[in-house]
């Protein structure tokens, strides 16, 4: 099933409508310049996860889809986890997504998702690839450094090189 | 037919008559060393005719931040003092390579001819020599004044449809200029001669800008031989350094305008909301960024910190639930509404009188 299916089903239930909460969720996520932050949203009242993630397959704009699938990382559970790797890897979807997806699992699961993340490294998307080294860099165990140096030693885009130099460099 | 080829611009040679080039006045004002305060003391001597003045610094590279520490005007009253940033109506960044700083950005403290002192404060121990310059605006700004705007495609073609060649016919930014217009018909101002370009170095790097040294890589590619146009590049993603998503970045604020090749010289916008077909959205973010870079700041920063120096602006006072952030829904009519707003939300669409008066005396409009 695609994730955005997945999530439209979720959607769609009953259960997990409310709809003062999304329209302060999505108020927050429209900062022009200013990312939401994770305390921002852990302060609402309400499963804040439930909306995310509703948000993430079928919010109102590109914008919000992403940084609603970027704000999964801050509520790291079995079905967000499920729903972000769902997302990384399908390669139909919107890239933007895939990278914020990337970047939530690395987020909230650190090390713990290093088996979604890896693949990824390989994927055709050059801006994802990137995405996904710098957000293993931030995790930056020894385990997320070894696959980032792994990937420096076949890749061939010059922009993903620089970056996963970087990435080695970053910590 | 509003395009024309950017060629055109840098072809067009000197200042003619109705150029906006022709009420700028640069002057080098030398190099300069920093002391033992971190600081440096920048003389600039303001013209009779001056409405403006942007007095610029640098480049002394993305590891150092630099600052206005102390503005004295020719009365030898200190108009801006960082101990107490926020006491006077005016505002500065702080920047890493290079410092733009506007006069006036706010009616209340306008320019006046004479011997200004602008002390820099360079965040080095060791002493760093800065060369500095200044434009001055020399023409009283007129009842209605365009912008002219130079829109460069970093490889958002197969996303959205946009490049040079198309980006005239595109239906859903062809509606984005004209709202623009809407937007900022409020202070006299509209979009002038809009230029298209396709980005012609690394597509990869920059289509996704990735952290503020990225940023003013792409900004330093603009190097529009100093016309007084706004370099604004459209590109797939903006990211922080936590990889979290930007909308709009603009240099500054305010931005180091008509001063191409340097890291602080224009703006970058997402194309997010033109796949979404979303003109409303992408017109309200190129005009906030385009009025950041003409020297507006957020009424209020959303987590209150900061406050714009203009009197005429609502303050939000209402943190209601304490969280720490004054939400949109929080500041109802008490700021939200305006187009500087920090929010991208659909009534954030307005202007005061006191912000058209500071962006009308830009050196970017005519």
């Amino acid at each position: 099933m695609s994730p955005l299916l997945f999530t439209a089903m979720l959607a769609v239930a009953p259960a997990q409508a409310d709809d003062a909460l999304r329209v302060t969720i999505v108020s927050l996520l429209s900062g022009v310049e200013d990312p939401v932050r994770a305390e921002e949203l852990r302060a609402l009242p309400g499963d804040v996860g439930a909306e995310l993630l509703a948000l993430a397959g079928s919010g109102p704009s590109t914008a919000t889809r992403e940084r609603a699938a970027y704000a999964l990382g801050w509520f790291p559970t079995e079905a967000h986890r499920s729903w972000l790797a769902t997302t990384l890897a399908d390669r139909t979807a919107p890239s933007g997504l895939r990278r914020n997806a990337a970047w939530a699992l690395a987020n909230g699961w650190g090390e713990g998702a290093l088996d979604l993340l890896a693949p990824a490294l390989a994927d055709e998307d050059v801006q994802l690839r990137a995405q996904v080294a710098r957000a293993l860099a931030r995790v930056g165990t020894p385990a997320c450094r070894a696959a980032i140096e792994a990937r420096l030693g076949v890749e061939s885009n010059a922009m993903v090189r620089s970056t996963l130099n970087t990435a080695l460099g970053v910590k | 037919m509003r395009a024309l080829p950017f060629l055109a611009l840098l072809l067009a040679g000197c200042p003619t008559k109705g150029d906006p080039a022709e009420s700028l006045e640069r002057v080098d004002l030398g190099s300069f060393t920093t002391d033992t305060g971190f600081g440096a003391d920048v003389p600039v001597e303001v013209p009779e005719d001056a409405v403006s003045s942007l007095v610029y610094c640098g480049p002394y590279g993305y590891d150092t931040l630099a600052t206005a520490e102390k503005v004295t005007a020719p009365d030898g009253s200190v108009v801006f003092d960082l101990t107490d940033p926020e006491a006077t109506p005016f505002r500065i960044g702080v920047q890493d390579d290079f410092l733009p700083m506007l006069l006036p950005v706010s009616p209340d403290l306008p320019l006046v001819p004479g011997a200004y002192t602008w002390r820099v404060y360079v965040d080095s121990a060791a002493p760093v020599t800065i060369s500095c310059g200044v434009m001055f605006r020399t023409s009283e700004p007129a009842a209605a004044q365009k912008v002219d705007v130079h829109l460069i495609f970093v490889g958002v073609e197969a996303e959205s449809g946009l490049n040079a060649t198309a980006a005239d016919e595109n239906a859903v930014l062809t509606a984005a200029l004209e709202r623009v217009d809407q937007l900022w018909s409020a202070a006299g101002l509209s979009i002038g001669t809009v230029t298209y370009e396709d980005f012609g170095g690394d597509v990869d790097t920059y289509n996704s800008v990735d952290g503020d040294r990225e940023f003013g890589d792409l900004l330093r590619t603009a190097n529009n031989d100093d016309a007084p146009v706004i370099p604004v590049f459209l590109v797939s993603a903006i990211t922080d350094d936590d990889g979290a998503t930007i909308l709009g970045l603009a240099a500054g604020p305010p931005g180091a305008a008509a001063t191409g090749g340097n890291s602080k010289g224009g703006a970058v916008v997402t194309v997010g909301s033109v796949v979404d077909g979303d003109s409303d959205t992408f017109a309200r973010i190129l005009a906030h960024e385009l009025l950041h870079f003409m020297g507006l700041f957020h009424p209020i920063a959303k987590d209150g910190s900061e406050t714009d120096p203009i009197g005429d602006t609502p303050s939000c006072t209402n943190d209601a639930d304490g969280n720490g952030t004054y939400s949109s829904e929080e500041c109802a009519g008490a700021g939200a509404e305006n187009l500087m707003w920090w929010a991208a939300s659909s009534s954030a669409t307005d202007l005061t009188a006191d912000q058209a008066w500071v962006v009308n005396r830009s050196g970017l409009a005519y």
